[in-house]
């Protein structure tokens, strides 16, 4: 009874109860966005290089090693011998190796030089996947190249296109080795990692295109055209940095430390998941930034609640003063102001959901075929149903502060209300 | 009045608002079953606060107050709050309607508070609906009852007599009114106190009617002058 009266009261302020509705639940859907991109953030950035044992490269630091094999980030400043990667490589407790070489571009998207391994044994996301094809198949011929599914669609390229690489890292450079063309044989699917933007060709015609190359610059007087190439010896002579699988995750310790005090030369192994965390310890400032900004906009909507309870607390001393004369016990008044915040920001928490919901119903297409970010449409995580019942416990706390004052008022006022 | 017993009695009262000097100060005052009792006084001189007190809203710092035989001025607040719902009707200067419910809804609205007016209301009609027509009836609101006219459309003589239905509905045994026609020009105001009078006659409502207006009092059985009853009076 007491609540149908509760009810027709909050019907009869129903514009400014649903504008009170629709902040919470459009900062609710924003808090639950903003917490969803986090988690899936952290989950991709995480995955980025799953079932990878060891990282090696000439000696740097942990970080850029990381940032320019992994994440195409920053440049190398050295590269490591050939021999070396043969002699590494070929030890007993490795299972496989990856080579990768970095350096020239194309149109801004980054070339990779590696050998069918990384096809072979490259695992990313939570459920250790291959890179698979979207069209065509891994390079075969000296010129074939492979393009990531974020590169292709970016520069409109289908099978069969041609893509002279540029020398260097720069998007405007003018050094292309426009001799050597390449032609597009395969299209990897999206995958939410750096290989999207990236194109692979073979060590091999890394090797046949700095032919006539030497420290950055062309040979003046010297040109070998592209089928020439083909006579020469391709076995490369460098390479930027490897990955290693491992027999044993138990040897990852004893080879990392044989390598880091490998003879030959200065190199450095680096466990991705150690450099990963450290990596992520610096990104995590914008992470957290974000989740204050969305619970500030969170706090707008139940302030705006609050003006909106109090505004009408005023207009309402007469009808607290009548149900004060019929009966209503100052307490059954306090409950009814802090239970419609509560219905309130309940509502909004509903609404909020669902829209959000919707939401992520409709971008989940775009974001699976196009970046490879796959959304699971389940249940709301443990950490968002925390953070809701956050939400619906400040919406009381707030809604103590006008229940307050209609108990002080039906104190005061008693049965004759002050207009 | 053959079997008269005291409704309303105060005894030795003296009230204070918190941090001021005392506003009330009353001598014993006893006021029996269907007394029709007419409270004037100036404004300022505490007609409210009694009511408030008479009420069981605010309870004095000395004396008692017992209604129907019950000390309800040394009961807690919750126990006050639960007796006004059964025993008390209450009718206010102006806007005593809730805008959102409908004319029969305002009517009832006790009825939601107490069980006990409820039940009275049932045991003299079939259903509430038609306790309140009962009481409309005689106000001459009951064409209005079939509409669906929002009570704020209701001139302000007919809000003042929804009121009076709704504080007599379920048979209160006191009515307290505070200047219920100050709001009223003088034909409405005549014709609502004939009505009020006559119901609360019908019905043995002892009822408490504050004014300043003298003019009144000509309708009541008993005038008191709270300015000559008060001690405070000259104080303030």
């Amino acid at each position: 009874m007491f609540f149908q009266l509760a009810w027709r009261s909050l019907l009869n302020r129903r514009s400014s109860a649903l504008l009170t509705l629709i902040t919470i639940a459009i900062s609710v859907m924003l808090l639950l966005s903003v917490d969803k991109l986090r988690e899936d953030t952290r989950a991709s950035f995480f995955n980025t290089l799953s079932g990878t044992d060891l990282v090696v490269g000439a000696r740097t630091g942990s970080l850029p090693l990381l940032l320019y094999s992994v994440f195409n980030i920053g440049q190398p400043t050295r590269n490591l011998r050939w021999s070396s990667y043969q002699e590494i490589s070929q030890m007993e407790a490795v299972d496989w190796s990856i080579p990768i070489t970095l350096g020239d571009s194309h149109r801004g998207f980054r070339v990779i030089g590696t050998d069918h391994n990384y096809f072979a044994h490259y695992r990313f996301g939570r459920n250790k996947q291959l890179l698979s094809f979207r069209a065509g198949h891994a390079f075969e011929d000296l010129y074939d190249l492979v393009i990531g599914a974020e590169a292709a669609r970016a520069l409109g390229y289908e099978l069969g296109d041609p893509v002279v690489v540029a020398h260097g890292l720069g998007r405007g450079s003018f050094t292309q080795h426009s001799d050597k063309p390449f032609r597009i044989v395969g299209i990897l699917q999206p995958t939410g990692t750096p290989v999207d933007r990236s194109l692979l060709i073979s060590l091999e015609a890394w090797q046949a295109i700095h032919l006539d190359w030497r420290a950055g610059t062309r040979l003046p007087g010297v040109s070998i055209s592209a089928d020439e190439a083909r006579n020469y010896d391709l076995t490369p002579r460098e390479i930027t940095a490897f990955m290693l699988g491992l027999n044993s995750p138990l040897a990852t310790f004893h080879l990392q430390r044989s390598i880091n005090q490998y003879r030959a030369e200065p190199l450095q192994a680096i466990l991705p998941g150690v450099a990963l965390q450290e990596l992520w310890q610096v990104l995590s400032v914008a992470e957290k930034t974000l989740l204050l900004m969305s619970a500030c906009v969170v706090l707008a909507g139940l302030t705006g609640m609050l003006a909106v309870l109090l505004s009408s607390l005023k207009e309402r001393r007469r009808e607290l003063a009548v149900l004060r004369a019929v009966g209503a016990s100052p307490g059954r008044i306090l409950l009814w102001v802090v239970g419609e915040a509560a219905l309130l920001t309940l509502g909004g928490l509903l609404l909020g959901s669902l829209l959000w919901y919707l939401l992520l119903w409709s971008v989940q297409d775009t974001l699976a075929l196009d970046y490879g970010i796959f959304l699971q449409l389940g249940w709301p995580s443990v950490n968002q149903l925390l953070l809701l019942a956050a939400v619906q416990t400040s919406g009381i706390l707030v809604g103590l502060i006008p229940a307050l004052g209609a108990y002080r008022y039906t104190l005061t006022d008693g049965l004759t209300p002050r207009i | 009045m053959s079997l008269s017993r005291p409704v309303i009695e105060i005894e030795q009262l003296i009230f204070a608002w918190p941090k001021h000097p005392p506003v009330l100060d009353l001598p014993n005052l006893s006021i029996q079953a269907g007394e029709q009792v007419f409270l004037r006084g100036p404004s300022g001189i505490g007609k409210s606060t009694l009511l408030n007190l008479l009420g069981g809203l605010i309870t004095p710092q000395q004396g008692q107050i017992r209604l129907l035989g019950q000390p309800i001025s040394t009961w807690r607040q919750s126990r006050r709050d639960r007796f006004r719902a059964d025993h008390l009707g209450i009718l206010f200067q102006q806007f005593n309607l809730l805008p959102y419910l409908s004319l029969l809804e305002n009517t009832l609205l006790p009825c939601q508070f107490s069980a006990l007016r409820k039940q009275r209301a049932l045991n003299e009609h079939a259903s509430l609906a038609a306790s309140a027509q009962a009481l409309l009836e005689p106000l001459q609101l009951g064409e209005l009852l079939h509409t669906t006219r929002p009570v704020t459309t209701l001139s302000i003589g007919q809000q003042q007599r929804v009121a009076a239905a709704r504080a007599l509905i379920g048979q209160p045994e006191i009515l307290l009114a505070d200047e219920p026609t100050s709001a009223l020009d003088a034909d409405t105001r005549d014709l609502f106190i004939e009505l009020l009078l006559s119901l609360c006659r019908l019905h043995q409502t002892t009822l408490v009617f504050v004014s300043h207006d003298l003019s009144l009092s000509t309708h009541f059985d008993r005038v008191l002058d709270l300015n000559q009853m008060n001690r405070c009076s000259g104080v303030t």
